[in-house]
């Protein structure tokens, strides 16, 4: 339990942190060191804000609750080998709707400013993510027609897809580049959306949370990255082995969650943002993906539960 | 006191309203109407029948019709709906009517008549009754749709009748054909109907309840009339239409096809519905479309439920009749309590359309924080009771993955997938509604003029909202107490239904925690921060407006390419191609396909037929002496000839 | 999809090509080697009145004044050295900024590491808040793009601002400094004075450029509306026309409290 509450309050800013550091190396540089995103973090919330006249007290709780929804969220997450602090059959749906939460009070405090820019942000970032609940759903579908189970923390984890079945590869890596791509889209990063612009016009995420100051910037910018390091933190679950011993699996769970970032680092550095009205295609792929698993899988009657 | 005392203080109690209504005592009506709805209410409360038995009421001869009131398990759970709504919605409508002085004699009268064949359609015990309530249903509805009796409501009234007759008639065929099946017109009778007849009975609910291609009458009708009626009328009127068709699926064996394609049909409604309600910029015309999408959800869960009846799967069964209801209830909770939040919004602003509206939050200070409570339970999140019924479909269909049926796996994909999509543009709609109607800088003179309304008018509003919190946070008591009604065919294992509910413990945990969090966040940063308050930041640009603000049209325009295949695409830019134009104007307009192309054009022809005979009342007494005369004259020649 | 990433270029010539461009970055800014012909900090002996009042004469932006040099209006042009180099001359030295408007005003008797060791103050307040995240929000008032140039090149691969944790964000409310780089013209006023409202307390006003410190080539012109400086003072100013990249990444990082 402690190490799980040690992972939802140190992962996020590291992961950032390893994600920025690989972007510097890319690119040449050195680079802030990879706990900068915390130094940051206690600097906001030593600050004091500055909040637009425009705004009410949807604004005012926007970051508190956001935060608290994917901290809530967190709890029902798997880590390594700990089971998730929360877990009940159905689970994942609360999981998907918390996120919807925390969206939706991100999105309306993004409103709740009258400015132009933000209600842009607010658009893409809502219109972006209408296809993930599908793909979620369809990923969690095929794995629980596979095993049966009924929770996140038994579904999301390599051993309900039988290692012998020459499927099961298939199955795996199409998870994976679901799961993976959900990430990239819920953490707003490159094809989708550069964190790193500083141009208004071509924001999305970033430029919801432009009127957004102090501490409550501060959990805006920490409730997003918890939200990349759950997904990221789905797919490490997903791939560690489930008959290892506890300290083989703590390092393999920290090691692929450290390649991920990496990884992550390295799709933004080469890769550019696509072009703003192809992103509801691209937000397509995962569905297309979870769907075609799914399809596979009951066209070919695999699975036994 | 026997529960037939009871029905007739209650029966008495609503009828009495109908005189006083007549005589102009507002609080005389109101209280008699709701006395005589809490008291059938209760009935079902207190005596609903279990299993499969029936509770009659009362029993008596209509000529040689036998008319018999009483109660199912089904009808039990809609009875309490609809009392309690009615009586809510009689309480805001006596508020919302104040100072109103117009035609209130005339609408109070139909208003009562309204609650009272609410009442009857529910608990008629045979297809005379029904159809009686039915009837009356309809024509009591399109009168106290006329409040203002201008030339849209008008249009919009006589379009509703119109629908209304066209479904009743094809519910009267199904009721001809049932009686012509089984000899008899009372329901208890009806099981074993021939599916075919069962379909016509099922095809003339679904014109009340709102299922496609019957749809386009809601968002017709709903934003023409006032508030409390339109709540009335899409949380409760429609609900009528769901109980029958729950009540002819009890009474026969659908065919398996047949189940899938009102699965299909139902997700095709909830489609429909939700991609309007994201294109239209109206707010009761939002909720209206969005009352189509709920019944296509609570379609949705009835179609798994009795396709894992037909996979013998209990455990399906009963999540989806668990979730179908409790949508039911849910949504006759927080559809009325928006409606009549925009009531207070269209009060003061005079003004329904998004685009126009803005920053109302600071104005309307409470009417706001109760229409985002309201807007978090449509959206189906965490909290609000939308979430609990949301997730015991999701639930069905996601159990329908263990069982290994190719077909009913397909279903489930596709239901699965079709839920999920509308669930997430549900989000996109309510953020858009409640974001920029209430949020950010009043784009319209009246909209930045607006004052918040009267107390009495969030009265009823703030109940509702925290019955919804209530359905959300402990949604296992509501389920329990649903579980107690169903019959024994409904009702699988007892230990899939303990399964279920031993889900909300840590379920309500969570939130739980997450409210910590939140307050333990918010206090936090609100204790410690310092705050200035300045404008918003716009790049130090000199002269922002409000209206460089998005509206609720470009706010959508990401996702147009898929709205259009739901909702056609209508796009007018005009101007002129000079360097600076001086003339430049868009419009977006989202139509409905299958009311443009398919209703409107019968609708119109009905109507067109009938204005033949308009001519025949020309209000001149000399014609219609005329009218007696030829009468006169072609009964004696029928005579004459008869006689030869 | 059609889009492709770039053409002709698989992911192993990305690799190659990052690996042949190496390290660029320098070391470490503050112990760099600036170039022999590099204006930076001047210094200089007064000889005679006549030559000095001459100097004065060419100075085209009167940055020399009665026995002193004003880094803030020098626009390192070099007349006056040319002139007469005996009077003065530019050291290398890169390390130029400084908290007050004051110091900027050389009287010739400090060596540039005694200037370089004591121009920049911090204090214990900006040092806890900011020592190692300090974020800039980059206003350009009407200037000619150079010190904004210099600024940009600030965070480039060689410089590397990043590396101490600062950085130049999109927003005022998430910034904790101004940076104002022109003279400030009376169309950029309002948008400065915005900015600065925007900016969410503690914060920190910081001028770049001879043109924001004291108007520069352009202080006498009547389109600058500079009274924006009269109501907030500066407490850092980083003088050079255009300011250098390593100026800046030495006075931000002394301001941050940061080794020197």
């Amino acid at each position: 339990m402690i190490v799980n509450i040690l992972f939802i309050l140190l992962m996020p800013f590291l992961f950032v942190g390893i994600v920025n550091k690989t972007k510097a190396i890319w690119t040449g540089r050195r680079g802030a060191p990879v706990w900068q995103p915390y130094v940051d973090f206690f600097r906001l919330m030593r600050k004091n804000e500055v909040t637009s006249r425009t705004t009410s007290f949807i604004f005012d709780i926007s970051g508190a609750l956001s935060l608290a929804a994917i901290l809530a969220a967190a709890m029902l997450i798997p880590f390594g080998q700990y089971h998730a602090l929360i877990s009940f059959r159905g689970d994942f749906v609360l999981f998907l709707y918390l996120m919807g939460l925390a969206k939706f009070v991100a999105v309306l405090a993004a409103l709740d400013t009258g400015s132009a820019f933000e209600g842009m942000g607010a658009s893409r970032e809502m219109s972006f993510t209408t296809f993930l609940e599908p793909a979620f759903f369809l990923v969690v579908a095929s794995l629980i027609y596979i095993s049966g189970a009924g929770t996140l923390s038994e579904l999301i984890s390599m051993h309900t897809v039988k290692l012998s079945s020459q499927w099961s590869l298939m199955i795996s890596a199409l998870t994976v580049i679901a799961l993976f791509i959900m990430l990239l889209v819920e953490g707003s990063r490159v094809p989708f959306d550069d964190p790193t612009t500083h141009l208004e016009l071509t924001m999305v995420h970033e430029v919801m949370v432009l009127d957004h100051s102090g501490p409550n910037f501060g959990f805006m910018l920490y409730a997003n990255a918890l939200k990349m390091t759950l997904f990221a933190s789905l797919i490490a679950y997903f791939l560690i082995p489930w008959n290892m011993g506890i300290a083989a699996v703590t390092a393999l769970y920290i090691g692929i969650m450290v390649v991920q970032a990496t990884f992550l680092g390295m799709v933004e550095s080469i890769l550019p943002r696509v072009r703003m009205t192809r992103n509801p295609e691209l937000v397509f792929v995962p569905l297309s993906v979870a769907l075609l698993a799914l399809t596979a899988l009951i066209v070919l009657g695999i699975g036994g539960a | 006191m026997t529960p037939q005392t009871m029905f007739l203080i209650g029966i008495i109690l609503l009828f009495a309203s109908l005189p006083a209504s007549m005589f102009g005592w507002r609080k005389i009506f109101t209280l008699s109407a709701m006395l005589g709805a809490g008291f059938l209410g209760a009935i079902a409360i207190l005596w609903h029948p279990s299993g499969d038995g029936v509770l009659t009421l009362a029993a008596f001869h209509l000529g040689i019709f036998p008319v018999e009131l009483g109660l199912t398990w089904l009808s039990s759970i809609f009875l309490i709906l609809l009392s309690a709504g009615c009586i809510l919605g009689l309480a805001h409508g006596y508020a919302y009517l104040n100072g109103h002085e117009d035609g209130l004699r005339s609408h109070g009268f139909f208003l009562a008549l309204l609650v009272i064949s609410l009442h009857l359609t529910v608990l008629a015990r045979d297809a005379l009754m029904l159809f009686f309530a039915w009837e009356l249903m309809g024509f009591s509805s399109f009168f106290a749709i006329l409040v203002e009796r201008d030339e849209p409501t008008w249009k919009a009234a006589k379009y509703y009748l119109i629908f209304m007759q066209a479904g009743a008639a094809v519910l009267l065929t199904g009721i001809a054909m049932a009686y012509a099946n089984t000899g008899s017109l009372r329901f208890n009778d009806w099981a074993g109907l021939p599916a075919i007849t069962a379909f016509v009975l099922m095809i003339g609910f679904a014109f009340k309840a709102g299922f496609f291609p019957f749809h386009s009458w809601l968002p017709v009708a709903h934003p023409m009339a006032p508030s409390h009626v339109s709540g009335m009328m899409s949380g409760l009127l429609t609900k009528t239409g769901i109980y029958g068709i729950l009540m002819i699926l009890l009474c026969f064996q659908p065919p398996l096809a047949s189940l899938y394609v009102f699965g299909a049909i139902a997700l095709i409604t909830a489609l429909t519905g939700v991609f309007h309600a994201l294109a239209e910029t109206d707010i009761k015309r939002i909720l209206a479309w969005s009352s189509i999408e709920n019944i296509g959800i609570i379609g949705l869960g009835i179609a798994f439920a009795w396709l894992g009846r037909n996979l013998n799967v209990p455990a399906i069964t009963l999540f989806g009749i668990l979730g179908a209801l409790l949508h039911s209830i849910n949504h006759s909770l927080f559809k009325p309590m928006l409606f009549y939040l925009s009531g207070n919004v269209q009060h003061q602003a005079h003004e329904r359309d998004i685009n126009r509206l803005g920053g109302l939050q600071k104005k309307m200070p409470v009417t706001g924080g109760l229409f985002f409570a309201g807007s978090l339970a449509i959206a189906g999140l965490p909290f609000m009771n939308g979430f609990v019924s949301e997730f015991l479909v999701f639930l069905t269909i996601l159990e329908g993955f263990r069982v290994h049926d190719v077909g009913f796996n397909i279903a489930a994909i596709v239901g699965l997938s079709g839920l999920a999509y509308v669930a997430s543009i549900a989000l996109f709609a309510f953020a858009r509604m409640y974001g920029l109607a209430f949020l950010g800088e009043p784009r319209t003179d009246r909209a930045a003029h607006v004052k918040e309304t009267t107390r009495s008018l969030w009265i009823v509003p703030s109940i509702l909202a925290g019955l919804c919190l209530m359905g959300g946070m402990a949604g296992d008591y509501m389920l329990a107490w649903l579980h107690g009604f169903l019959p024994g065919s409904m009702l699988g294992s007892d230990i899939d239904f303990i399964k279920l509910l031993e889900r909300f413990q840590p379920f309500r945990l969570v939130l739980v925690i997450t409210l910590g969090f939140f307050l333990l966040m918010f206090l936090w940063r609100r204790r410690k921060v310092r705050f200035q308050r300045e404008s918003t930041w716009g790049c130090g640009y000199e002269k922002p407006s409000a209206k460089m603000q998005y509206t609720g049209t470009s706010f959508v325009h990401p996702v147009e390419p898929i709205m259009n295949m739901f909702t056609g695409k209508q796009r007018e830019l005009d101007f002129d191609s000079s360097y600076f134009p001086t003339r430049l104007s868009f419009v977006r307009e989202a139509r409905d396909r299958i009311q443009k192309r398919l209703i409107a054009p019968i609708v119109m022809a009905i109507h067109r037929f009938l204005d033949l005979f308009a001519g025949v009342q020309s209000g001149r007494t000399q014609v219609y002496i005329t009218y007696g005369l030829v009468f006169l004259v072609a009964v004696l020649i029928w005579v004459i000839v008869g006689e030869s | 999809m059609k889009h492709k990433p770039m053409t002709g270029l698989t992911i192993f010539d990305l690799i190659k090509a990052r690996i042949r461009h190496g390290d660029q970055a320098i070391p470490d800014p503050l112990k760099a080697k600036t170039d022999q012909l590099f204006p930076g900090l001047p210094s200089f002996r007064k000889q005679d009145d006549a030559s000095w009042n001459q100097a004065r004469q060419s100075c085209p932006t009167g940055a020399i004044g009665e026995n002193t040099l004003d880094l803030g209006r020098c626009v390192f042009c070099g007349v006056c050295q040319r002139n007469f180099p005996e009077t003065f001359t530019f050291s290398n030295s890169f390390k130029m900024g400084a908290s007050r408007r004051e110091t900027l005003v050389l009287d010739g008797t400090l060596a540039p590491d005694a200037y370089a060791a004591s121009s920049v103050t911090t204090t214990p307040d900006i040092r806890k808040l900011y020592g190692r995240s300090f974020k800039l929000r980059s206003v350009s008032a009407g200037g000619c793009a150079a010190c904004e140039l210099e600024l940009n090149a600030s965070t480039n691969v060689n410089f590397d601002i990043n590396r101490y944790g600062i950085d130049i964000v999109a927003s005022p409310r998430h910034a904790d400094a101004v940076v104002i780089t022109g003279p400030i013209t009376q169309n950029m006023a309002y948008a400065l004075e915005e900015t600065w409202k925007a900016v969410p307390a503690p914060k920190i006003l910081i001028l770049a450029g001879a043109c924001a410190i004291s108007g520069g080539l352009f202080a006498e012109a009547p389109a600058l509306e500079r009274d924006f400086l009269d109501k907030i003072e500066a407490i850092l100013y980083l003088p050079g026309c255009p300011v250098h990249p390593l100026t800046i990444v030495h006075g931000i990082t002394a301001l941050m409290g940061r080794k020197k």
